[in-house]
């Protein structure tokens, strides 16, 4: 899998009026096979950057390349990208089966060819029986696959996902980003899907492009957008942080001792660049990396302490709200469910301990 | 916003699309020749005199007193009849939707049923009533004086209630009742509250139901020419300056004043108007419980809407009466011969075809251009709207005319063919099916043919494939709407009609014209059959597809 590159978009820009909704945005690869996500806030131009390489907007300026060839001017029913709508946009007054077979009726194949491939892409995606049914009386879900099916019947060469499951209630979203995953791996589909949804982000997607402001913020495997966010957007729009200002006032290789409003933190980080002696920065702290304990530990290195504010138990963790002095905002800790032992109490006095490795991002 | 955006700046819009821009440079001709050409011509004849540019036919307009007294006499009489329309129309509504009065769903009933028959059909039916030989003569030896003021005025009335009454019935419901509970609850009195509350809040709904009344009658043909007994009243007497004394200059004047009030209160009604209603406040409305309502606001309104609701009824009564006897009142014997004329017969089957091509014109054309304005997005959008809208706008008489003066003259002769009359029927009901076409494009999402581009079909190929069965039932909905008024239109009509042809509109006029009571109104039944199906079959498609079809008329 991989290495063959499908798709590169170069210093793309859309302007709609006085409005920049792409601004010189670079994605150097998209690869064969590959799921990749553009994930940001609402009107960060993910939609808008999908669109585009679907042929529903012109580039204001820059370069849309597929397999090394500029498709910039190419209409988008010559282009080889199938998109599947946010609302599915299934057409109300055919029925399934004609549904999917009227991309391949554009194509002149024959009937008989038709059938059997309408037939064949029913069962990956298990709607048969269903030919025959309008739109109107399909389920969510099973609309949702024959938006899946009539795209993919064509084979495209991309397919697009426009937030293709908001649409869908809690429960089926889940189930349908595991299904569009393992169809997308058995047809080796290089994908393109939008979603705000981090967590679907996260959990489908070979690589994320994380966006703000028509710009990309960081291009990364969901490690590395969830562990080393190269920018405070990032690092907040993906999960809980804490965020902890300091200085650097020494540097041994990859050691580093900074001096913060909790006092001095030691950090081992290999993966830490540009970063030197005299840098302001700010630490960044996910709650479940940190732990609470006893008061009675003796001060140490990279421990500080704190006051209970609330705790709120989800079943999987306890999360707790620590008041620190010298911060502003509680300090926010999770734990493993405790299981009712252990809980602390409002007002009770707790040593809150920090990681060894910690992240941080220059300012 | 988003789709906003997406529409102005899309990779879908005009640009590259060879076969849109075709289409839209084609429409735009149509509407240029068929709609704009024909009023300019109209306007132009207005400023000529022996072949120079001037002002003398305007001059000579306001000199004699005759030219002018026209106009103070149309004004008047569209006053009036609006006036006496909105207190009816708002007593009406007050009665059906406050009061616990039995009777009030036949109120509502009633009202509408003029909806369905040709707009002169009170004048028919006020001739029988109170004509020279009518049934008040017969009973009571007493001739009043039908024919002028009286009997227009309560023609009119009549005839424009449905359109009063569905619209000030629409601002009333949508009015908040809590805006009532909490009057109340501060201390005021129901006649307080109607006064101080519910009159004000309906107000922008009011003058926008006077608007339209106002310029229905000054439109208005067939009711001062059946009735009007020479009162001199622009509509008429631009056909009579026309047909009767040649003088086309002066008949072009007339259009010209006519037009603009017209287009100042389309003007209004599309720019000042639209967002101007306060009854959009929210919030849940409370099915509160329907109060007491004090006699003396409950009776007067209530015995006004029933007398009105009782002049409807015996109006269709005494037509229908009179289409099955052999001459109403003096000789009542039942027969079915006023039914049985070849020339009847022949002129409705005219109707019948005029109407149904002139429909099916409409309603391809409108559901093109409405395509185009919306998904395609010209820039010259608003101009090529009101262009078409100019069409509705005109009175009758104008387009008539105008349409003399464009098409007797090469390149393009079309006088004294039927082709004339249906060009003419379908441009004027063109914004109808335009608007209908819109609406129903609003509700289709445009990510579904998006879809079908995506998916590899052209652009025209998405509109055949996709985009026209969806606005199937805006398409049926345009085509019913302008065969109902193909079948009853008169004023444009008269000036284009050939001798020898006859439209069945036309002809009830003539036969009414001429003392022929019971023909005409055995015409006037068949006639009201006719849209009284067609009607029946819009509001069926509108209550299933909710293409507002009526919206704009």
């Amino acid at each position: 899998m991989g290495g063959e590159k499908v798709l590169e978009l170069r210093n793309l820009t859309k302007r709609f009026g006085n409005v920049v909704a792409v601004n010189n945005l670079s994605i150097p690869y998209v690869n064969r096979g590959e799921f990749v996500t553009f994930l940001g806030p609402s009107g960060c131009g993910k939609t808008t950057l999908l669109r585009m390489i679907a042929g529903f907007y012109y580039p204001t300026s820059g370069d849309i390349i597929m397999h090394g060839e500029r498709i910039n001017d190419i209409p988008p029913e010559k282009r080889r990208t199938g998109m599947v709508f946010q609302n599915y946009a299934l057409f109300p007054h055919m029925n399934v089966y004609d549904n999917i077979a009227y991309g391949l009726k554009l194509r002149k194949l024959s009937k008989e060819k038709i059938r059997r491939k309408v037939t064949e892409i029913l069962s990956i995606v298990q709607l048969e029986g269903l030919e025959k049914r309008r739109p109107s009386e399909l389920s969510g879900g099973q609309q949702q696959r024959v938006a899946l099916a009539r795209c993919i019947v064509l084979e495209p060469e991309i397919i697009l996902l426009d937030e293709p499951l908001s649409n869908l209630d809690a429960s089926l979203r889940v189930l349908m980003r595991e299904e569009i995953r393992k169809i997308q791996r058995s047809l080796d589909l290089t994908t393109i899907f939008v979603t705000h949804d981090q967590e679907e982000a996260m959990s489908m997607s070979d690589r994320i492009v994380v966006m703000n402001k028509g710009e990309v913020e960081q291009i990364g495997t969901a490690f590395d957008i969830y562990g080393t966010p190269e920018s405070l957007f990032v690092a907040s729009f993906i999960g809980y942080i804490n965020l902890i200002d300091g200085t650097v006032k020494k540097r041994f290789n990859d050691e580093y001792v900074m001096e913060t409003n909790l006092g001095v933190v030691r950090n081992k980080n290999e993966s830490l660049k540009n970063i030197s002696k005299g840098d302001t920065v700010t630490l960044i702290i996910r709650p479940e990396s940190a732990a609470i304990e006893m008061p009675s530990v003796k001060s140490q290195e990279n421990c500080f302490q704190g006051r209970i504010q609330n705790c709120i138990y989800i079943g999987s963790v306890a999360r707790y709200r620590i008041h620190v002095e010298k911060l502003q905002l509680p300090f926010v800790v999770d734990v493993p469910d405790p299981g009712g032992k252990d809980v602390r109490k409002v007002n009770e006095v707790v040593m809150v301990r920090l990681p060894t490795s910690l992240h941080c991002i220059k300012k | 916003m988003r789709s906003e955006k997406r529409e102005s700046n899309s990779a879908l819009g005009m640009r590259y699309d060879t076969t849109f821009i075709g289409l839209m440079v084609f429409m735009t001709v149509l509407l240029l020749m068929f709609v704009v050409y024909p009023v300019a011509s109209v306007l132009i004849k207005s400023f000529n005199h022996e072949g120079s540019v001037s002002l003398v036919s305007y001059a000579s307009f306001f000199r004699y007193s005759y030219y002018y007294k026209s106009m103070i006499n149309t004004l008047l009489l569209g006053t009036v009849t609006t006036s006496i329309v909105l207190v009816v129309s708002f007593s009406l509504s007050y009665t059906i939707n406050k009061s616990n009065l039995p009777l009030k769903g036949y109120l509502r009933t009633v009202s509408l049923l003029p909806l369905i028959s040709p707009p002169f059909i009170f004048s028919l039916a006020l001739i029988i009533i109170a004509g020279r030989r009518g049934l008040i003569y017969q009973f009571l030896k007493i001739s009043p004086n039908i024919y002028g003021w009286s009997g227009l005025i309560i023609a009119q009335v009549l005839s424009f209630l449905p359109l009063g009454f569905l619209m000030v019935n629409n601002v009333l419901q949508s009015l908040n009742l809590s805006f009532e509970d909490a009057s109340s609850d501060l201390g005021a009195s129901q006649a307080v509250t109607l006064l101080k509350i519910i009159i004000p809040l309906s107000l922008p709904g009011l003058l926008k139901a006077a608007l339209l009344v106002f310029i229905m009658s000054l439109a208005d043909f067939g009711n001062p020419m059946l009735i009007g007994g020479g009162l001199p009243i622009m509509a008429t007497d631009a056909y009579n300056l026309w047909i009767g004394e040649q003088n086309v200059e002066m008949a072009s004047v007339f259009c010209i004043l006519l037009i603009i009030p017209s287009i100042i209160v389309y003007v209004i009604q599309n720019y000042l108007l639209k967002e101007g209603s306060f009854v959009t406040v929210s919030g849940q409305m409370v099915g509160a419980e329907r109060r007491k309502i004090a006699w003396f606001i409950k009776y007067p309104l209530f015995l006004l809407s029933f007398f009105v609701c009782l002049l409807i009824v015996a109006c269709f009564t005494v037509i229908f009466l009179s289409s099955i006897t052999r001459l109403f009142m003096i000789n009542n014997t039942l027969t079915l011969q006023h039914f049985s004329s070849y020339a009847g017969w022949k002129a409705l089957k005219t109707s019948f075809t005029v109407s149904s091509i002139a429909a099916m014109i409409t309603s391809f054309t409108s559901i093109i251009f409405a395509y185009i304005l919306v998904r395609k997005r010209p820039r010259a959008r608003q101009l090529l709207e009101f262009m078409a809208l100019l069409g509705f706008a005109v009175p009758g008489t104008v387009m008539g005319i105008g349409y003399i003066l464009v098409f007797n003259r090469s390149p393009l002769v079309l006088t004294g063919t039927l082709l004339i009359i249906i060009i003419n029927i379908s441009f004027r009901e063109f914004p109808v099916g335009l608007e209908a076409g819109i609406s129903k494009l609003h509700q289709i999402d445009a990510s579904i043919e998006e879809a079908s581009r995506d998916l590899g079909a052209g652009s025209f190929k998405t509109f055949v494939s996709i985009a026209f069965p969806l606005m199937g039932s805006a398409f049926a909905a345009s085509f019913l709407y302008t065969f109902m008024v193909g079948m009853i239109t008169i004023s444009a009509v008269i000036f284009l009609i050939a001798p020898g042809t006859n439209l069945a509109s036309l002809l009830i006029l003539r036969l009414a014209e001429t003392g022929n009571i019971g023909k005409a109104s055995a015409m006037a039944v068949m006639l009201t059959l006719v849209v009284f199906i067609s009607l029946m079959l819009l509001r069926i498609i509108s209550k299933k597809s909710k293409v507002e079809v009526l919206k704009g008329f």
